[in-house]
């Protein structure tokens, strides 16, 4: 690997840590949630700093093209990360669901004892 | 005869709802009272359900239609009443079937009744889509289950209040189309499941929920339901809630 790549992407690891840190401060991304986007920003410095890592793991299994096993963890801890959010959004939106659901009996039911308060009223 | 809730769910229905209710009003029918889920519609369907002095409960934003059932089943629950019968607000049902939904659930005690388009003398032209996915579904059920339902589609069902308690649970009913899935997933839990014959009218205004691509959509989903339904109860632990209800 060259310096100049080496380089590349040490700095996109770091912007890439940046940006996460930002978002945890402006409260747009829950720390239970970075943290998988973390973990992924230390698995970049670590093959930046260490190539021979990727190098070795490639030969160990087989692979002839180290890259190309790059792009195979990076597509497999993106699919990982993809699956956990669409279980998290499915339970959200079950939530919500239910959450709606209680809102509008509840409205009812108000609008009811308002009604039967009024009618008592009147008698 | 045990106090009844019919609920109606109502999604952008302003130009059949009004006919309804007023029908369903006429009737009289004594312990029955009338609870329409207003779905989020975009229409005036709720501005007409304001002025009909009747009791409704109004989604912020649309659910789907098992959610507004649920929501209606959940009120019910609150209620304690002992039987519900969900009706559609399309003009499809005819009223008279409510008499005979309840008869059937207070006297021969069982769990779902079903309004059944396919038992009665009549015959009621469906499309050859629909004729596909009927047959499919009936196939699913006697496959899955043994036991033969003529119309597994229908929006016109009766139920106990063990069933609709069931039903309110969190996670016990889909959202979107709640079909042949809960049919079966009910049959296999040893609920009592009976289809009288109902008369049904074609729908007069409005959008079917089952317009454009969305049928291919729905197959699809209740096929997959269905799957889910059976390998669940591989997976369920024995002694947990779900299998308490069952007993």
């Amino acid at each position: 690997m060259s310096l100049y790549l080496r380089l590349l992407i040490i700095v996109i690891g770091f912007s890439f840590s940046f940006f996460i840190i930002y978002l945890l401060v402006k409260k747009k991304i829950n720390e239970n949630i970075s943290i998988y986007w973390l973990f992924g920003s230390v698995l970049i410095f670590a093959f930046s700093v260490f190539p021979e890592l990727l190098d070795n793991i490639a030969k160990f299994i087989g692979v002839d093209y180290p890259p190309a096993l790059m792009f195979l963890i990076a597509t497999v801890i993106l699919f990982i990360i993809s699956m956990y959010q669409s279980v998290h959004i499915s339970s959200l939106e079950n939530r919500l669901k239910e959450l709606t659901q209680q809102f509008a009996i509840e409205k009812l039911k108000n609008n009811e004892s308002t009604k039967d308060i009024i009618d008592q009223n009147e008698l | 005869m045990g106090k009844t809730l019919l609920i109606i769910p109502a999604y952008n229905e302003e130009q059949n709802i009004e006919k309804v209710i007023t029908s369903i009003n006429e009737l009289e029918i004594n312990e029955l009272d009338v609870l329409v889920v207003n779905d989020g519609s975009k229409d005036c369907t709720l501005e007409i359900l304001k002025s009909l002095k009747i009791s409704y409960v109004s989604h912020p934003y649309n659910l789907g239609y098992g959610a507004a059932l649920q929501t209606g089943f959940k009120y019910a629950l609150k209620k304690n009443y002992e039987y519900v019968i969900q009706f559609d607000a399309d003009g499809q049902h005819d009223i008279n079937n409510i008499l005979n939904i309840m008869n059937e659930l207070h006297t021969n005690k069982f769990d779902i009744v079903i309004g059944s388009r396919f038992i009665s003398e009549k015959m009621y032209n469906v499309g050859i889509l629909k004729k596909i996915a009927l047959s499919f579904f009936r196939m699913l059920i006697k496959l899955t289950t043994g036991n033969e339902i003529k119309d597994p589609t229908s929006g016109l069902k009766g139920l106990n209040h063990r069933t609709y308690k069931y039903y309110s649970t969190m996670g016990n009913y889909p959202g979107d189309y709640p079909d042949a899935d809960i049919i079966i997933r009910m049959l296999r839990f040893k609920y009592r499941i009976k289809e009288i014959p109902a008369v049904m009218h074609y729908r007069e205004n409005g959008e079917s929920m089952h317009s454009g691509l969305k049928p291919i959509y729905y197959f699809i989903k209740v096929f997959l339901s269905i799957i889910i339904v059976v390998l669940r109860e591989k997976f369920t632990e024995k002694g947990s809630c779900e299998n308490e209800l069952i007993s």
